[in-house]
């Protein structure tokens, strides 16, 4: 468009046109706003679905396996169980573990309101990731791991191989949806202390990459 | 620009009503700015409520996730129970055919897919099918659909978990499903004694 820029008539008519632009901007922002904040949600709990999925099939799988071994260490202790394998007082020892670290592991993660300022349109996705992450990050992928390990000493002690590959299922959607931190783990769900009762973790689990707008 | 234009109307001001320039390019103004707001509210509407999304789902999906994980755990160390010893006084059922049906539990919850325990975004669901030939929707139809091929596959090869229907829907689904699940694998530990 071009304008004669002489006319003081134009630089009204600039003005004017600068709050045309800014009135239907905002209005279209807002309208996109809704609209993508309704997405946000939809998104957010795929992944949400995904990352439960992925932690807790796996811990729960764990938490099965002693609690079975459990039962049976129980009935063969009072003698109503004489088959199978027998329970030592080793492997009870880790399945009482176990079953105590499980019921550290976090099943909620209340997010504290992340004052990301959400109408900032420069604020780059990046940026919003690393705002999201706690400083003191308690690692849940630690606890994961203390996890894994005490039931291998469970396997071993009761003389089972343990289970393999344990987070591939055909539904996994692959390296794409995945964190790319070693453990897999990691970039999910980070909770809080447990010791101190109060999960006051975060998530960074929600991979922006995979926005598309 | 023409001086002409300005001079035969100076009571018209420019880029007021009435200015020919303005009604010409009215629409496409507009319409760009409206896009250009629209487009980058959508971006960050989207980053505000995805943590609120993931929050929610996470919470009420971990239930669910860790019934299906225990009772696999706990079918596999049935297993493993059952073959790790000959020794099954206490066992009501002869050892080949106990063994066998925990092979088909196991194989059964192996096949039992998140989409078929975890709860349904109706929600989600209802604004895509609004929003059907919107560019802008492309909500995660192509994991739903990825379900459905592996149900069909299954369907061919005749492997269904129980509860399914000729169409190769499943009938049961989350609570339910998972309550029948629960329900074999109770009968099955009982039979070995346990």
């Amino acid at each position: 468009m071009t304008m004669d820029m002489d006319s003081t008539d134009d630089f009204d008519a600039l003005d004017s046109l600068n709050n045309l632009e800014q009135t239907y901007y905002q209005q279209g922002y807002k309208d996109g706003f809704e609209h993508g904040r309704l997405h946000g949600l939809f998104e957010g709990r795929a992944i949400g679905q995904e990352k439960a999925f992925e932690i807790w099939e796996e811990v729960g799988y764990i938490e099965g396996i002693a609690l079975f071994w459990r039962a049976v260490a129980e009935k063969q202790t009072s003698g109503q169980a004489e088959g199978g394998k027998k329970v030592s007082p080793r492997a009870q020892n880790h399945i009482q573990t176990l079953l105590n670290l499980i019921s550290t592991f976090p099943t909620d993660n209340p997010t504290p309101v992340p004052d990301n300022s959400s109408v900032q349109p420069d604020a780059s996705m990046n940026a919003e990731t690393e705002s999201l992450k706690p400083q003191d990050e308690p690692d849940l992928a630690v606890l994961l791991e203390r996890i894994r390990a005490r039931y291998k000493l469970l396997c071993s002690s009761l003389g089972f191989r343990p289970r393999l590959a344990v987070a591939s299922r055909p539904e996994d959607t692959g390296p794409d949806l995945l964190p790319r931190e070693t453990s897999g783990v990691e970039a999910g769900v980070v909770m809080g202390a447990e010791g101190s009762g109060v999960a006051k973790g975060m998530v960074d689990g929600v991979d922006t990459r995979m926005l598309r707008f | 620009m023409d001086d002409d234009w300005l001079e035969e109307g100076p009571s018209v001001p420019a880029g007021g009503a009435g200015d020919p320039m303005v009604d010409q390019n009215w629409e496409r103004i507009t319409t760009k700015y409206a896009d250009v707001g629209y487009r980058e509210g959508i971006s960050e509407g989207k980053l505000s409520s995805l943590q609120e999304g993931f929050d929610q789902s996470f919470k009420t999906s971990v239930p669910p996730v860790r019934r299906l994980g225990r009772l696999r755990g706990a079918a596999a160390a049935l297993l493993a129970y059952t073959t790790g010893s000959k020794t099954k006084s206490t066992s009501t059922l002869p050892d080949e055919v106990l063994v066998e049906k925990v092979r088909v539990l196991i194989s059964d919850l192996g096949r039992i897919k998140p989409s078929d325990i975890l709860p349904i975004d109706q929600e989600a669901l209802d604004h895509a099918k609004e929003h059907v030939g919107d560019e802008h929707e492309d909500l995660p139809r192509e994991k739903k659909e990825l379900d459905d091929l592996v149900d069909a596959f299954d369907v061919m090869a005749g492997q269904k978990v129980d509860g399914v229907d000729v169409a190769g829907e499943r009938v049961q689904r989350e609570d339910e499903l998972l309550s029948l699940l629960e329900q074999r694998f109770d009968v099955l530990q009982r039979s070995a004694g346990l």
